[in-house]
């Protein structure tokens, strides 16, 4: 019997082989007798983990590692299995090893719950993250708003090609993309007010955002219009349209689908770095699960945030991911 | 060549350079092109053909020289260009029709946009031209949906739609499969029994020699000869210009 499939008697000079070892390692009745000396292993041969002599409890656990790694390796890398057995398989190990983790550790598991997973002590907090994320979601669609009108303001002034306006163009992209936008919002926020410019930290971190946020989106922009072929530009001029007209009927028709992908992916990061603004106090939803975590000497409202934050980006993440898809479809 | 007299001169170019750095594209060039004249560019590629071309609506800016189009020399300041230019319809080698456009919206964007014409009559203007240029069915097709010839058509269409004076072909047929080529030289044929004033970079010798009156032979940066195409394709005196159609013939 060959564990390949197909006709066995084809003989040509391009036949796969292998060693004969190799095919009876493969075969199914020989990983369910494995499966089965593993589970065994695992339940008769692994110690206690208070009980057991060290050397034996290491070896043991190394040698059923090895194990399982070796046996689920064999899977994954056949290309003939199905895909659903190594979905299972994949899973499966993971399952284990976690398992493993939590038995032999010697993590305390009940503090760690007690501290980070205490849902119960949110009870009734609930509205003050909701809150929260109603701050973050108005400072991402503003700031968003801001960083679109600044960057492709930058970008159309880009297209006029004159050496001193890119000059201070360029130092603005290159000086705004090169400082972290934590560092940003605190300039605005704390020195500002000493140059006479006070702004509250709502307003700051709109400004911060919208001009950290607007280089990148600059770029974007420029990307996008580069990417329509001089020849367009030509015609159009040629027609008698102006620069602007050509620049509006033309290129940003075509540019702007383009510039989409990257910049809902701008977007996201932008939604993510308003958890900067809980810097400046905007009473924004890491700051609020924060101000949580002192009244109730627990993080476990930090935990809630970043399950709130995934539940908002992940949506997003995938969104982004069509758009590419899409659009990597599209072109020729 | 026709008589010409002062009011017949469409285009005057006198004395052009361009040079992009060290390249020095045309060395000099002066002409003169009368109403309805169609003249044909010839010559080596490198030569400064299209750049000549492209320079006489400013497409490329000259170095220096002056040209004169219906009188007015576009070269002083004060002239608008984009005035200029709806004067002067253009066709390229590679069509450059809007991707995002229909066919008929390629028409209409400059009229509409440009001259101020209402949406309506933009339209039945351009159904005209469609028709013009055989293509009446194909008004709400995209570029990509178009064939090579199709879409040149459509290209000479949205020229047309500014009602120019002058017409600039830039290497028109070069990029089309030859069964294409025939149907876009056909449109320009009617345009030239029209009496449309063209300038042609092309190497089209049998419709050069049928619809131009003369030929410019470029090599270099300068005009190497020039003549009525009987001229040049049987006795040219260059030698240079006897090379290339030693050459292409």
């Amino acid at each position: 019997m060959q564990s390949q499939p197909g006709p066995p008697d084809i003989t040509h000079k391009f036949l796969r082989t292998h060693p004969a070892w190799f095919r009876v390692v493969r075969r199914p009745i020989f990983l369910a007798v494995t499966f089965v000396v593993m589970v065994a292993f695992a339940m008769f041969v692994l110690p206690q983990p208070e009980s057991a002599v060290p050397a034996w409890l290491y070896s043991s656990i190394s040698l059923f590692l090895l194990l399982i790694l070796a046996w689920s390796g064999n899977i994954l890398a056949d290309r003939d299995k199905p895909e659903v057995l190594k979905l299972a398989v994949s899973f499966a190990l993971i399952a284990v090893l976690a398992w493993l983790f939590y038995r032999y550790s010697g993590a305390q598991w009940d503090k760690l719950t007690e501290f980070f997973l205490n849902f119960p002590k949110l009870k009734g907090n609930w509205w003050i993250l909701r809150n929260g994320l109603g701050v973050t979601l108005m400072l991402a669609v503003i700031s968003a708003a801001g960083s679109i009108l600044v960057g492709l303001a930058v970008a159309i002034l880009r297209t006029y090609n004159s050496p001193t306006l890119n000059l201070f163009l360029k130092a603005y992209i290159d000086i705004l993309r090169s400082i972290p936008m934590i560092v940003i919002m605190v300039l605005l926020f704390f020195a500002l007010p000493f140059a006479g410019i006070s702004m509250g930290s709502i307003m700051s971190t709109v400004v911060a955002l919208s001009l950290g946020y607007g280089a990148y989106t600059a770029e974007s922009f420029r990307a996008g219009i580069e990417s329509v072929h001089s020849g367009q530009t030509e015609a159009a001029r040629s027609l008698g349209l102006s620069r602007w007209q050509t620049l509006r009927r033309v290129i940003l028709p075509q540019a702007i689908p383009v510039v989409i992908p990257p910049l809902t992916g701008n977007l996201v990061s932008m939604l993510k770095d308003t958890a900067v603004a809980s810097l400046v106090a905007a009473p924004e939803l890491l700051k609020r699960a924060r101000e949580l975590y002192t009244a109730k000497t627990n993080p476990t409202p930090l935990v809630a945030a970043a399950l709130i934050y995934l539940a908002v980006l992940i949506p997003l993440v995938r969104v982004v991911n069509m758009l590419e898809n899409r659009r990597k479809k599209r072109a020729p | 060549m026709k008589e010409s007299s002062a009011a017949d001169k469409m285009i005057e170019v006198v004395d052009l350079h361009k040079r992009f750095k060290d390249l020095h594209v045309l060395k000099g060039i002066s002409t003169v092109i009368t109403r309805s004249e169609v003249v044909a560019i010839m010559g080596p590629s490198g030569g400064g053909k299209s750049t000549f071309l492209r320079c006489l609506n400013r497409l490329e800016e000259p170095t220096s020289g002056h040209i004169y189009i219906e009188g007015v020399d576009i070269m002083t300041p004060y002239i608008d260009i984009n005035k200029v230019r709806t004067e002067i319809g253009m066709v390229f080698q590679s069509f450059n029709l809007f991707p995002h456009l229909t066919a008929i919206e390629n028409i209409k964007l400059a009229p509409m946009h440009v001259r101020g014409i209402s949406d309506r009559e933009a339209t039945e203007r351009g159904m005209a031209l469609l028709e013009k240029v055989g293509l009446t069915g194909k008004a709400l097709s995209y570029p990509e949906q178009l064939s090579g010839g199709q879409q040149q058509r459509v290209a000479i269409a949205r020229a047309l739609a500014m009602q120019p004076q002058i017409m600039f072909f830039d290497e028109p047929t070069s990029a089309l499969d030859p069964e294409m080529i025939g149907e876009v030289l056909d449109v320009m044929r009617t345009m030239v029994h029209e009496g449309m004033t063209m300038v042609l970079v092309s190497h089209e010798m049998g419709f050069i020699r049928e619809a131009a009156d003369r030929i410019l032979f470029l090599a270099d940066g300068v005009i190497v000869e020039e003549g009525p195409p009987e001229q040049i394709f049987r006795d040219s005196r260059h030698p240079r210009t006897q090379e290339f159609l030693r050459a292409i013939l």
